[in-house]
């Protein structure tokens, strides 16, 4: 797998990065914990040092073990030139077929069908309005990751861009809804994230060495707290 | 020292005459054995023990089985004894385990093996598929414990992968990929304060009809067995034709009782799972 040269200047896609990066974007992923909020109810996560081990531990691994490398694949099969609509089809039910929590399958289709739309919204490329279409006739599952995936090839982004952008807005929506349900102020919210994302070089360069076969990876005390968390009295986060 | 190419295959029938099944075919070669089936008559499930004669599983060894229910049999797949993945030397190759499991429609297929036990230095691969026809059911449950817990020796594997693939005639409803290293694995138990004999569940339940009732009783039952160090969830695979059940316990013999409890549980939705694994 390599990563294709960007197809319009780096500002052009950047920025564009940017905007999908950032929390004004509406993509929904503010209603989500991720699981976390479970972990919290479990009494596993309850202070600064617990949820720093807890990116440690879960959240890094599952993004270099499963979604980064689903958009690494999906970025290969979103080619502009000749779409693999094939591979598209399979990574969408694979993305879902990783989650065994009902939840965490919701908030990827969720975020993923909003951010794809918007793409096709605000682009008006090919690449979008096809894959839209190919999804609702296929009754395709949406993926946050695949539709990252198919941003970052609309706005000509390189792959490791578009790995490095999933990257953050992932930590970074964790950690927001973190500091909703912890004592944990701005400072260190931002401490813990700059240390996470200095992790990034290395989980986006492993993960684009894992072969489709290789795709996966669960926290079974996260899986576990999900699906209390679909039962649960109360709750701020759907998921 | 001789690598094995353990091979086992069974295909399972309903007798036309009485419904009762039995093994209409069987093949299998070491360190694979079959004990004599025993037919139970109380629940009309074919319990079925495979034994692994040797110590355990070696390095190099390869272990490929496929087993098949036909429409109206009903099986219930078992060992006696833990799988023991042995030490391996570093130059020396992994073990294996290719298990492919497959319920026609109207069939019942339970596999609850003894736990996996990783020794120090052991290195194993074990991929499981279970495809399941609409209109078939299963219960598939995989038990880990950290290592020989007796022994004092946990969290000393060097690479396990625990693989689980689970389908729906063409539906694929999950895949999940257990890959943590030994230290990784048990710094997430120490993280959540499941203790240093921490020890895994993870099963799936697939029967016809669960996909309407996507909040059924007995979930509400099996969340309630979370008391005293147990954790457990359950939650409904995508298309809902099956669901996830995850439970940790702080020791095998408290993980063992929590399986016996989730049967007891689902019994009235599945009744062949009051067959008694033990029976044999």
């Amino acid at each position: 797998m390599t990563s294709a040269p960007a197809t319009s200047t780096d500002a052009a896609w950047l920025v564009g990065l940017l905007q999908a990066g950032d929390s004004f974007y509406p993509t929904g992923g503010y209603a989500h914990s991720f699981g976390l909020e479970g972990l919290i109810e479990l009494g596993v996560v309850h202070d600064r040092e617990t949820l720093r081990s807890f990116f440690l531990l879960s959240a890094l691994p599952t993004l270099r073990q499963a979604e980064l490398p689903l958009a690494a694949h999906a970025y290969a099969a979103f080619d502009p030139v000749a779409p693999d609509w094939t591979r598209v089809a399979e990574l969408c039910v694979l993305a879902h077929a990783l989650k065994s929590p009902r939840e965490l399958r919701a908030a990827t289709d969720n975020i993923g069908r909003q951010r794809a739309e918007l793409a096709a919204r605000l682009h008006a490329h090919p690449l979008a309005t096809d894959y839209l279409a190919r999804a609702v006739s296929g009754s395709w599952p949406f993926s946050a990751a695949v539709s990252a995936a198919l941003e970052g090839r609309i706005l000509g982004a390189p792959r490791d861009a578009v790995l490095a952008g999933i990257t953050y807005s992932t930590l970074s929506a964790t950690l927001a809804a973190a500091m909703k349900l912890l004592r944990l102020g701005q400072n260190a919210g931002q401490t813990l994230l700059t240390e996470m994302l200095g992790h990034a070089p290395e989980i986006i360069a492993t993960a684009n060495t894992i072969p489709l076969a290789g795709i996966g990876w669960f926290n079974p005390w996260l899986d576990i707290a999900s699906a209390r968390h679909e039962t649960a009295n109360s709750r701020m986060f759907i998921s | 020292m001789a690598d094995f190419h353990g091979h086992l295959a069974l295909r399972a029938a309903a007798r036309p005459e009485d419904g009762v099944t039995a093994l209409a075919s069987q093949s299998f070669r070491a360190p694979y054995h079959l004990s004599k089936p025993y037919w139970d008559a109380d629940t009309r499930t074919l319990l079925v023990q495979v034994v692994n004669p040797t110590a355990g599983i070696l390095s190099g060894d390869r272990l490929e089985s496929a087993v098949s229910v036909e429409p109206g049999a009903a099986v219930l797949l078992t060992t006696p004894s833990a799988s023991r993945v042995f030490c391996m030397r570093a130059d020396s190759p992994a073990a294996s385990s290719l298990q492919h499991f497959s319920v026609a429609p109207g069939g019942w297929l339970e596999v609850l093996p003894e736990p996996l036990v990783p020794h120090r230095g052991s290195r194993f691969h074990q991929r499981t598929v279970l495809d399941v026809a609409p209109g078939g059911s299963a219960f598939y449950a995989d038990l880990l414990f950290p290592g020989r817990i007796a022994h004092g020796e946990t969290w000393a594997w060097d690479r396990l992968i625990l693989e689980l693939e689970v389908r729906s005639g063409p539906a694929l409803l999950l895949r999940e990929r257990l890959d943590q290293s030994a230290s990784d694995l048990h710094a997430l138990a120490t993280l959540a304060g499941s203790g240093e004999h921490a020890s895994f569940g993870n099963a799936v339940f697939l029967a016809p009809g669960l996909a309407a009732d996507p909040a059924p009783v007995w979930r509400a039952d099996l969340h309630a067995l979370q008391t005293d160090g147990i954790c457990i969830g359950a939650s409904p695979l995508r298309t809902g034709a099956g669901w996830s059940i995850k439970f940790i316990a702080p020791d095998g013999i408290r993980l063992r009782q929590t399986l016996g409890a989730i049967r007891r549980i689902l019994a009235p939705t599945a009744p062949h799972l009051a067959c008694d694994a033990r029976k044999l």
